[in-house]
């Protein structure tokens, strides 16, 4: 059996969710709560520009010649999905560059004596500074496309496990969004969120513990939701689509990919992180224990399900 | 005028010099196979196989059928892999899908997205290993037939089951030779490629179903419903994901418009 698409793709995939999903809800909680977690998107793009960058190196290595990677941006194709991701890619991680150069701008206070250099190319970029809400929305419609895009690559071929399957861009995109999330709390509960923040010329304001609260119970949804829609795959997949998709799912189920499938997705993925959310919810003290496991293992659920789609839709 | 290839696969006695041909005019290696049980080798089409003969056993009551498939690119008229080729490599030509080799940069996509897995990018090395290299498939041997020669492979059949001509003769002669198999006693005998995709440029005389050769009654397009894809995933970030967010966050800012003071 060949495999067209390897591991490559499959971190790719994993890591184009991780970063649109962290912008996605950073910028959501930032504006639902008007304007009162300023450093979270900041966090979210200071950690998603290099996962997006270290994809998009994985995308390139994945192809068969690579130096022509540069053919993508001789056309726009909007038909092919791979086309029109690779645009969005380009997009988002230029957007987050403009961004966290502005940002960065912000962190010196005019006449500031920092290394000259540095500070003259900030006074420079500085007034643009105000540039940077517009920006956000930009990422933000752009974060929504990159999210989606994953799994409309794969929806719109014709293998029996992705092949028109309309339920597998809202896989990917909850997938997405729910370790998105966890990233975000993984990074503000190690304290790897304020150093960020503060080597960017923020405050390293701690995030308050109500908002940690309210990250863990949106955790905790957004985990249900991901369950519900990877429920609703599988049975779209049985129950609703041609013969030979309703055979393709022996390949996640009781096929090559089941361990992966059960072990990786499901219970280090889904299982294991819903519980210990609900548990640390009840208690109202969050367990920082408990909450890093939670969200790492959601982080790998990802991975797992990557793996397990795109390496198993070619197996059938 | 579009030419089109007709397979009578009642012809076909799978001697598999079609196979030969193809490797011998494209310059394409060999594939390092192992016996897998079967006369049919190498079990796949690949990036260096690119035309081989499927066998197909088929048991009805006491008696097993042989089926023989020759498998290839079928020049589709409406090309998934031309559809979501993000470089433009591949395009029609007239009634040729056609792989710019200069221009394709080996992404794969069109392998995951044709419906007959006849376009691969993926080959064994005669060492062993895999190589990933530009998408390569049949290519009607364009460079014969643009010169008024006939394909390798359809040159070399000896069975007279393969031929190449006007698309509006080779569907004239298939219909005559379904007709004449149903009146010999092969009544399921029929005519693929006519309408399917656009019509094929690729067209099969079958004696049997489609699916007992394992071919697809109703090959789908690979971006037939992609603006139902996308919107699936954004209304899924909009909707599914939005709304939680929004009832779990607004309580907090409710919180925080009252007691933010404290807070801060």
């Amino acid at each position: 059996m060949i495999l067209t698409w390897k591991w490559e793709l499959v971190v790719y995939l994993w890591l184009a969710g991780v970063a649109g999903g962290a912008f996605f809800v950073a910028f959501l909680m930032d504006r639902i709560t008007r304007g009162k977690h300023e450093q979270l998107p900041k966090i979210a793009m200071f950690l998603g520009v290099p996962l997006v960058l270290v994809g998009s190196l994985l995308l390139v290595l994945d192809l068969g010649e690579q130096l022509r990677a540069w053919h993508l941006f001789t056309r726009l194709r909007l038909g092919s999905p791979m086309s029109a991701g690779s645009w969005i890619l380009l997009l988002y991680a230029l957007v987050g560059v403009v961004m966290i150069a502005l940002w960065w701008s912000k962190s010196f206070e005019p006449g500031e004596l920092r290394l000259s250099v540095l500070s003259g190319l900030a006074s420079v970029i500085r007034p643009a500074a105000s540039a940077i809400g517009i920006l956000s929305w930009i990422a933000f419609v752009l974060a929504v496309l990159l999210i989606a895009y994953t799994g409309v690559l794969l929806s719109a071929t014709n293998q029996p496990l992705w092949g028109g399957v309309l339920l597998l861009p809202a896989l990917f995109v909850a997938s997405a969004i729910s370790t998105g999330m966890a990233l975000l709390v993984l990074v503000l509960r190690t304290g790897f969120g304020r150093l960020l923040d503060l080597l960017f010329g923020g405050e390293g304001e701690r995030v308050p513990a109500d908002t940690l609260h309210a990250m863990g119970t949106a955790s905790l949804v957004l985990g249900i939701v991901e369950l519900v829609v990877l429920v609703g795959y599988i049975a779209w997949l049985a129950f609703f689509s041609t013969a030979a998709g309703a055979q393709a799912i022996g390949v996640l189920l009781t096929g090559p990919m089941s361990l992966v499938f059960w072990g990786g997705v499901v219970l280090v993925g889904l299982v294991i992180p819903l519980v210990l959310e609900f548990a640390s919810l009840r208690g109202r003290e969050m367990l920082v224990g408990s909450v890093l496991a939670s969200t790492s293992l959601v982080l790998l659920g990802g991975l797992f399900l990557r793996a397990a789609v795109l390496l198993g839709g070619q197996m059938v | 005028m579009a030419n089109a290839m007709l397979i009578d696969e009642s012809r076909c006695m799978g001697c598999r010099g079609c196979q030969v041909a193809c490797k011998q005019w494209n310059d394409n290696p060999a594939e390092l196979t192992e016996n897998w049980g079967s006369y049919e080798n190498p079990p796949e089409l690949s990036g260096i196989t690119w035309t081989k003969v499927k066998f197909t056993e088929k048991v009805e009551g006491d008696q097993v059928k042989w089926l023989f498939l020759t498998q290839g690119c079928m020049h589709c008229t409406e090309a998934s892999c031309e559809a979501v080729c993000p470089t433009g490599a591949i395009q029609h030509h007239g009634q040729y899908v056609l792989v710019d080799q200069d221009w394709c940069i080996g992404c794969g996509y069109c392998v995951a997205a044709c419906p007959f897995d006849a376009i691969h990018s993926v080959f064994e090395t005669e060492a062993g290993g895999e190589q990933k290299a530009t998408a390569k498939k049949c290519t009607f041997c364009v460079d014969r037939t643009s010169n008024g020669l006939l394909p390798a492979c359809v040159k070399t059949c000896p069975s007279g089951a393969l031929s190449w001509g006007d698309r509006s003769d080779m569907i004239a002669t298939g219909k005559d030779r379904v007709a004449a198999l149903q009146a010999g006693g092969y009544a399921r005998a029929n005519l693929y490629g006519e309408d399917q995709l656009g019509g094929l440029h690729r067209l099969y005389v079958l004696a049997d179903e489609p699916s007992a050769y394992g071919l697809p009654e109703a090959p789908r397009h690979a971006t037939s419903n992609v603006a139902g894809q996308w919107l699936s995933g954004i209304l899924t970030a909009g909707i599914v994901a939005a709304v939680p967010f929004w009832l779990v966050f607004k309580r907090q800012r409710a919180e925080e418009a009252q007691g933010g003071g404290a807070e801060r």
